[in-house]
């Protein structure tokens, strides 16, 4: 390949990483990848890569850099490097953005635990039907006597998931829980009591109202809200919970 | 600026904003393409995969931007001025520069390569490769966040030294950098690609203002972003299909083992591929189901070696020195994890 044709391949694909990182920021499906905390350095990437797009293709333009001796190391590529800096802009600009959901539940193993900050943020910000699924779950693990908790209200919106393992009343509202991106996705999960459980599809979004209380699962003893209300919701813009 | 530089650039500029918006405001390419909504194996795969790659690029790209600067503006006088002369001191020295240099594991392989060129000694470089993506400041603040003053913050500290040091020294015992960088990685003064300029010392190149200058840093951070990124992307590819497609819970059956666990987590932490700046609080996740050890030699090993940085590494150093930097690291961590267990029950 002439040293034209490598400066114009590397231009077109850090251009289109540079694309890749604005849609998914214009989009808001941003939080589908990666904790809000690193949004900026998305927002980086995307003029990071623009800056070497526009070196890269202004030293097409520049006689003189060409003739220097600094000009003689630009001219490498292999195809199978190109295509593979390709991938993540075709992938990231043509496969609709779909946050994770039950089916990545199942070869996770459900997290009942609280992925807990010790140390760092105090227990539980919000307090009673404020409460998020995470903030449940560090409740229970920090009070002395989960029974004490029985009888408060609980308003928490998550996905369903029907674990094999529970009773047909029940069904698991659960959310992943991203610290940093989806490769570290932890889900989290409380366990439901409804007459009805089994209308719920798996993977629907749906905001669960009820009391909190203390039941059985796979025989060990687990929190389970007592469901006055179920409504189907819309999935919502931050699928994931930032611990 | 020519007026076919100005024409280019604001054509450039106007695709990439334009694109964004005309996309999803006027195109939804969802309606287009409903070939591509995959089944949800697949579509967990592509999700995980881009996860990894949104996450890493910037560092990639701030750790190339860093070299390019390196390369212009930092000659190998400079270099020999700082490090000590005493071997055991400049790899020291090596492993603690994380403190002035915050790179991570992806960021840090491109500034390494540089500064070795640069004639920075290799068992400083080695033992800064190690050691930076835990000895730097953000690290160090986001595993006290997670873990607080104890055992685990010091021992991920501590261990991480003394391996950096020792693995550092070990490689103090290569002859030279021809055998231990790929050519491509190696400039012409040390004997590599006749066609490869890029290390040239600032003195060669001809004077010109600190624009030109930048501008060249640039040319170079690109040049080096396309010499490491296929190998991130490789690597974000085969730790999102491991994650997808086999299980976590056989790793994570076995937690109170005194060695099991070690290995079990060791694991976990290569195939993760969790970037080192934030897996102290992955680590959270495991405290009450695995031993202490166990969680020290993931937060020891996981920076130095993961699936990622592996084939990053791949791409610069030459094969036979990756098993020994991967199989070095990896038996010591697994030691100081047993060790721990073993002896300081907490």
């Amino acid at each position: 390949m002439t040293h034209r044709s490598v400066s114009w391949i590397k231009g077109i694909i850090l251009a289109g990483l540079a694309l890749m990182f604005a849609v998914k920021i214009n989009t808001g499906t941003l939080n589908f990848y990666i904790n809000q905390r690193f949004a900026w350095l998305a927002l980086v990437a995307v003029l990071l890569f623009s800056a070497l797009a526009l070196t890269v293709v202004f030293r097409l333009m520049d006689r003189a850099a060409q003739a220097s001796p600094l000009w003689a190391g630009h001219g490498r590529i292999s195809l199978l490097g190109a295509g593979l800096l390709a991938l993540p802009v075709a992938l990231g600009l043509l496969v609709p953005a779909r946050p994770l959901g039950a089916s990545a539940l199942a070869g996770r193993g459900l997290g009942l635990g609280a992925p807990v900050r010790a140390g760092s943020a105090p227990a539980a910000q919000r307090t009673g039907s404020q409460r998020n699924i995470i903030d449940w779950l560090i409740e229970i693990s920090r009070s002395p006597d989960p029974a004490a908790l029985t009888g408060q209200s609980v308003d928490v919106i998550g996905f369903v998931y029907h674990d094999p393992r529970v009773k047909p009343n029940q069904f698991f509202v659960s959310r992943f829980a991203v610290s940093c991106c989806v490769a570290d996705a932890t889900p989290v999960a409380l366990l439901v009591e409804i007459d009805d459980a089994s209308e719920f599809k798996t993977d629907a979004w749906v905001r669960v109202v009820g009391r909190f209380g203390l039941g059985e699962y796979a025989g060990q003893q687990m929190p389970i809200i007592t469901a006055e209300r179920i409504e189907a919701t819309q999935a919502p813009n931050q699928p994931y919970l930032f611990p | 600026m020519t007026r076919s530089r100005l024409l280019l650039v604001s054509g450039l500029i106007l695709v990439i904003v334009l694109g964004t918006v005309v996309l999803d405001n006027f195109v939804p390419l969802g309606a287009y393409v409903p070939a591509l909504a995959l089944p949800d194996l697949a579509q967990n795969f592509v999700t995980v995969f881009l996860g990894i790659f949104i996450e890493a690029a910037p560092f990639l790209l701030l750790g190339a931007l860093a070299s390019g600067l390196i390369a212009v503006f930092i000659s190998p006088d400079d270099i020999a001025r700082v490090m000590p002369r005493n071997r055991i001191l400049a790899t020291l020295v090596g492993a603690l520069m994380g403190v002035v240099f915050p790179v991570c594991e992806c960021g840090v392989i491109p500034v390494v390569r540089r500064l070795c060129q640069k004639g920075l000694p290799l068992s400083a470089g080695i033992s800064f490769l190690l050691g930076a993506p835990v000895l730097n400041p953000i690290v160090i603040a986001s595993t006290y966040a997670a873990f607080g003053f104890g055992p685990v913050f010091w021992g991920r500290i501590l261990f991480t030294l003394v391996i950096a040091v020792a693995v550092g020294l070990v490689f103090s015992f290569q002859p030279g950098l021809a055998r231990v960088l790929r050519p491509l990685s190696l400039g012409p003064v040390m004997g590599g690609l006749p066609g490869d300029a890029r290390s040239i010392p600032p003195a060669v190149v001809p004077a010109s203002s600190r624009l030109a200058n930048l501008q060249r840093a640039i040319g170079v951070a690109a040049d080096e972003f396309f010499d490491v990124a296929p190998y991130l992307v490789a690597g974000s590819l085969l730790a999102s299909a491991l994650q997808t497609f086999v299980p976590q819970q056989a790793l994570l059956g076995v937690g109170s083992g005194m060695v099991l666990s070690v290995i079990a987590l060791q694991a976990l932490a290569f195939v993760l591929s969790v970037c080192s700046t934030v897996d102290a609080f992955l680590a959270l996740n495991f405290v009450n189901t695995f031993t202490s050890g166990s969680i020290i030699a993931f937060l020891v090993f996981g920076p130095m070696i993961d699936i990622k940085s592996t084939l990053m590494l791949l791409g610069v150093f030459k094969r036979r020195v990756v098993v020994y930097l991967i199989l070095l690291t990896a038996a010591m961590a697994f030691v100081a994890g047993v060790f721990v267990n073993l002896n300081l029950a907490w």
